[in-house]
């Protein structure tokens, strides 16, 4: 089951004009071929985690197309179309989005394409735990020496009811089986976000990074061993989790930051905790992200803001400017961008072009280097990485990068040492040149501190690199282990 | 994809009809043209410089590895003597020869076998047998040069003989050998193919035996009859199934304890199993056997190498005039397959039919195993031998005495006689073609 994202537009266009060409009924005007349509458009399901999503594509036909409609959820919306090409920008809702093409010609044919595009996190990974969702429930297993996996006490390797495979968590709010559309783990806590735009916290509360806490003087630091819903926060369609705090975007653009703030990751002008959301002051943001102690948004024009620690570079000021930055600064790119992932210190940019900017820490060659080993340890200015010119996605965590090209492959790069790329080979790649074998299809991939899950458009989900307390979600893993190679998670019934 | 696309997808295919067929013009006549399929047929991945030997079948969907990303690890990995760090590693031991798979058996090599300094490395064993098969009443079946009691068996040292043959010396202060039990050497191998070999059918294997040479071509293999099934694998064709292959390795190489051998390679009169703690019963579990069982069905055989594909098919055509063939069988195929259906049906090129053969008196190590004579050798498959030869430390024969393949063919004896002088009688030439051929193949 490998679908490649060009078959659509290749089988669309090979049925139009293939088969109806041979239609030698020339009495009829309307010829009955309708207009072909190709878009650049994701796998559907995939995940995006912007809350603006653009369509292009382009529309052919015997005769000329007259129209191209957008409808998403049934609701028409407003499309450019010069005749030929045609582009749109919509809002997305957490979780799944519907829309439907249709183009239509002179004559009346019509052609329509129905696709999905889920906004959210589907897989996630933190210090040695790991998440999925599916069918809006949330699977969990791996570390869960604080309550991070959320199964309701906690446990190690060697006890029975240690959650090495995935367990289901059913989350009730007032007696109702929440659903769930987002996932942010990272090191030992754990957020998530409900199809009501509420957010569920739990595992490690060290600096008040669950958010549980009042609007007071007090920091609540407990661990919570199962999910507790953030009650401060309300009408969330984004989350986002640095190592110890966390980010959240409502629908009206704000992002809301708590958690430890030693390094002004939480964009006050302050270096206080708080485990009470604080209102960051921007507007109009479509997108956050979050690296060990710094964090990142986009705003509706493509701009990146980010704040928060800053020595390795990761804000972008430049070699002379490395101090820590408590509110949100511009970094400075070339084009507007359209995602942003952090590791631990070092920060992937998506431009609209597809061209991948890096910066921050490289001691692992996780912005890239090349043969003759030019570029430095440290990269303070946002970088354009020469080996990808077309990136449909990007992901970030700990000293590794990931990049989805054009052909639908992942393409690591960075620390490889214990099986975090997912590669055969044991060599850390200094550049995204080598693909994961034979890991195409990919609906999301949750990079965690040295293991990673992804998300296939088989709903298959698949883990690699360090084993620990069952970080890998397998049966009988090696403890202490680096897995090369993806292995399939079976959930169970 | 949406409901609507595999709409449009079915009214293509309907509407559209049969496609045309893609046959490229048939050459016909010469002999010449090159007309076998992929070396490991489905299973076969392209060549490339490093890694030749431990990658996965590249059509299989990581979907359906069963336990073989599992199994590659516990191949790889170090296992440590009990109580370990982890418990799925634990149990190596107390009488072993190596504490990891992949120290015999390397990504792109053989491993090394016969050390330049006259010491003997990890590519190659010992079984410990006279010529009626009868094993070392002290030490067992083979040798364990590692002991948790830093007293192990012995090491072997080498050197070469008259004859240029190897011969080779226990180095042993305690003990000597039994008498007549002899030092019989066995090389490791390269892994190629394991999978597909097992995986062909016991009526394939005996398609090809001829214990009474009723067809007086002077070949006469036979099938190494076990208890309840054919010996395949091995030098003598000692093991019926890759799994049964791998637990015997786990015993006696790295003293590793299975459901298929419940036992530490000690025999009554070693204490030293008893004295040192068990990795559990058994120490490798079932699904670690599995596991490991799967990833070797799924490794990949490395594509043929081939520059010129006349020059190519004219050494074949030589191997099979001198009646290498005879033996080094071209083809086998394997059968349905449920666990790896994509491997059900595949014709492949291994050249080894999987019998016995008389190899003569040259070639005879005096220990007679599992049935089978001292002279008598299971024919090894020829895949993959291009990839080692000439690495400097990669050797071929059971006990290595042959660093090339041209000297391999020339130690051909007994059964292989009559082949070895047609070889010899080939001009340079013809000797330089048909070894290219096996060098590509």
């Amino acid at each position: 089951m490998k679908f490649k994202r060009s078959l659509l537009s290749v089988y669309v266009v090979a049925l139009l004009t293939g088969c109806g060409s041979d239609d030698s009924d020339s009495t009829i005007i309307n010829d009955g071929i309708a207009p072909e349509v190709s878009t650049s458009s994701l796998e559907d399901n995939r995940s995006v985690n912007s809350s603006t999503f653009t369509i292009n594509g382009s529309v052919s036909d015997t005769d000329e197309v007259t129209s191209v409609i957008l409808k998403v959820n049934d609701q028409a919306l407003p499309v450019t179309f010069n005749g030929a090409d045609f582009d749109a920008v919509f809002t997305l809702s957490p979780g799944l989005n519907n829309y439907e093409l249709i183009a239509e010609d002179e004559l009346g044919n019509t052609t329509s394409i129905t696709k999905q595009v889920y906004y959210g996190k589907q897989v996630s990974a933190g210090g040695a735990h790991s998440g999925a969702i599916v069918d809006g429930q949330i699977w969990t297993w791996g570390r869960n020496n604080i309550g991070q996996t959320g199964v309701g006490y906690t446990s190690t390797l060697s006890d029975e009811n240690h959650p090495t495979t995935p367990q289901l968590l059913a989350v009730y709010d007032d007696g109702e089986l929440v659903t769930f559309t987002s996932l942010a783990f990272n090191q030992n806590a754990s957020i998530a976000l409900d199809s009501e735009g509420n957010v569920w916290a739990w595992g490690d509360g060290d600096g008040g990074q669950l958010g549980l806490g009042d609007n007071d003087d007090i920091i609540s630091e407990d661990d919570f061993y199962t999910p507790q819903k953030i009650s401060s926060l309300k009408d969330i369609i984004s989350i986002a989790r640095g190592y110890d705090h966390s980010v959240a975007l409502d629908k009206d653009g704000n992002v809301y930051t708590f958690g430890e703030n030693d390094k002004g990751q939480l964009g006050n002008t302050s270096n206080e905790d708080s485990d009470y959301p604080i209102l960051v002051t921007l507007s109009d943001i479509i997108m956050i992200a979050a690296g060990s102690d710094s964090t990142y948004t986009i705003d509706v024009n493509g701009i990146l803001w980010g704040w928060g620690e800053n020595n390795d570079g990761q804000l972008g000021q430049g070699e002379t400017n490395t101090d820590d930055i408590t509110s949100p600064i511009q970094v400075p790119l070339p084009e507007a961008i359209t995602s942003v992932a952090a590791g631990k210190a070092h920060v992937l940019a998506l431009g609209v072009s597809g061209k991948v900017y890096g910066w921050g820490l490289n001691a692992s060659n996780q912005v890239g280097n090349t043969e003759e080993d030019t570029w430095a340890d440290d990269i303070y200015v946002p970088t354009e990485l020469p080996w990808v010119t077309e990136a449909f996605a990007i992901w970030a965590n700990g000293n590794q990068s990931f990049v989805e090209k054009a052909d639908g492959l992942i393409y690591p790069w960075g620390f490889n040492g214990l099986g975090t790329l997912g590669l055969e080979s044991d060599e850390d790649p200094i550049a995204p040149t080598i693909a994961i074998t034979d890991l195409d299809g990919i609906l999301d991939i949750g990079a965690g501190a040295l293991h990673t899950i992804a998300l296939r458009n088989d709903n298959g989900l698949f883990s690699w690199g360090w084993s620990f307390e069952g970080s890998l979600g397998i049966n009988d893993p090696i403890n202490f282990w680096g897995y090369s190679l993806p292995q399939k998670i079976e959930l169970s019934e | 994809m949406n409901k609507k696309t595999y709409l449009l997808l079915s009214l293509m295919l309907a509407g559209c009809g049969g496609g045309g067929s893609d046959n490229s013009a048939s050459e016909t006549g010469a002999d010449t043209v090159f007309d076998l399929g992929p070396a490991g047929g489905v299973a076969t991945v392209e060549y490339s410089e490093n890694n030749n030997f431990l990658q996965f079948i590249p059509d299989l969907d990581i979907s359906d590895y069963h336990g073989a990303s599992q199994g590659r690890e516990l191949f790889i990995a170090t296992w440590s003597p009990a109580p370990g760090d982890r418990d799925l590693l634990d149990g190596y031991g107390p009488l072993a020869i190596t504490d990891s798979c992949s120290n015999c058996h390397e990504a792109s090599a053989r491993a090394e076998s016969l050390k330049s300094d006259g010491s003997t490395g990890n590519g190659i064993l010992f079984r410990l047998r006279d010529e009626d098969g009868n094993e070392d009443p002290l030490l067992g079946p083979q040798l364990q040069t590692f002991s948790e009691d830093n007293i192990p068996e012995g090491t072997v040292t080498w050197s070469e003989g008259s004859n240029k043959e190897v011969l080779f010396h226990l180095n042993n202060n305690q003990y000597s050998l039994a008498d007549g039990v002899a030092l019989a050497p066995r090389l490791s191998p390269q892994l190629v193919g394991m999978g597909l070999l097992d995986l062909v059918s016991e009526s394939t294997i005996l398609e090809y035996e001829d214990i009474n040479d009723s067809d007086m071509d002077g070949i006469s293999g036979r099938a190494n009859q076990q208890s309840e099934c054919i010996g395949r694998f091995g030098w003598k064709a000692i093991h019926c199934t890759l799994k049964g292959q791998v637990a015997g390795a786990f015993q006696q190489d790295m003293g590793l304890t299975t459901t298929l051998n419940a036992l530490e390679p000690c025999t009554e009169s070693q204490s030293v199993c008893a004295l040192y703690p068990s990795g559990g019963k058994p120490e490798v579990s079932d699904n670690s056997l599995e596991a490991i069982n799967d990833f070797l069905t799924i490794l990949a055989v490395p594509e043929r190498r081939i520059d010129d594909e006349s020059e190519f098919m004219a050494g074949k055509a030589l191997f099979e005039s001198t009646g290498c063939d005879a033996c080094h069988r071209e083809t086998l195929q394997t059968g349905d397959i449920e666990r790896f259906p994509i491997l059900s049906n595949q014709v492949f090129y291994p050249y080894t039919d999987l019998l016995l053969h008389d190899m003569g008196e040259d070639l005879s190590d005096g220990a007679k195993e599992a049935g089978a004579e001292p002279t008598e050798w299971r024919t090894p498959p020829l895949w993959g031998l291009g990839l080692i030869e000439g690495d400097g430390k990669s050797r071929f024969l059971h006990d290595g005495r042959a660093s090339d393949l041209d000297t391999a063919i020339l130690w051909h004896g007994g059964e292989a006689q009559a082949s070895k002088e047609a070889f010899v009688e080939l001009t340079e030439e013809q000797r330089n073609t048909l070894l290219a051929f096996l060098r590509s193949i």
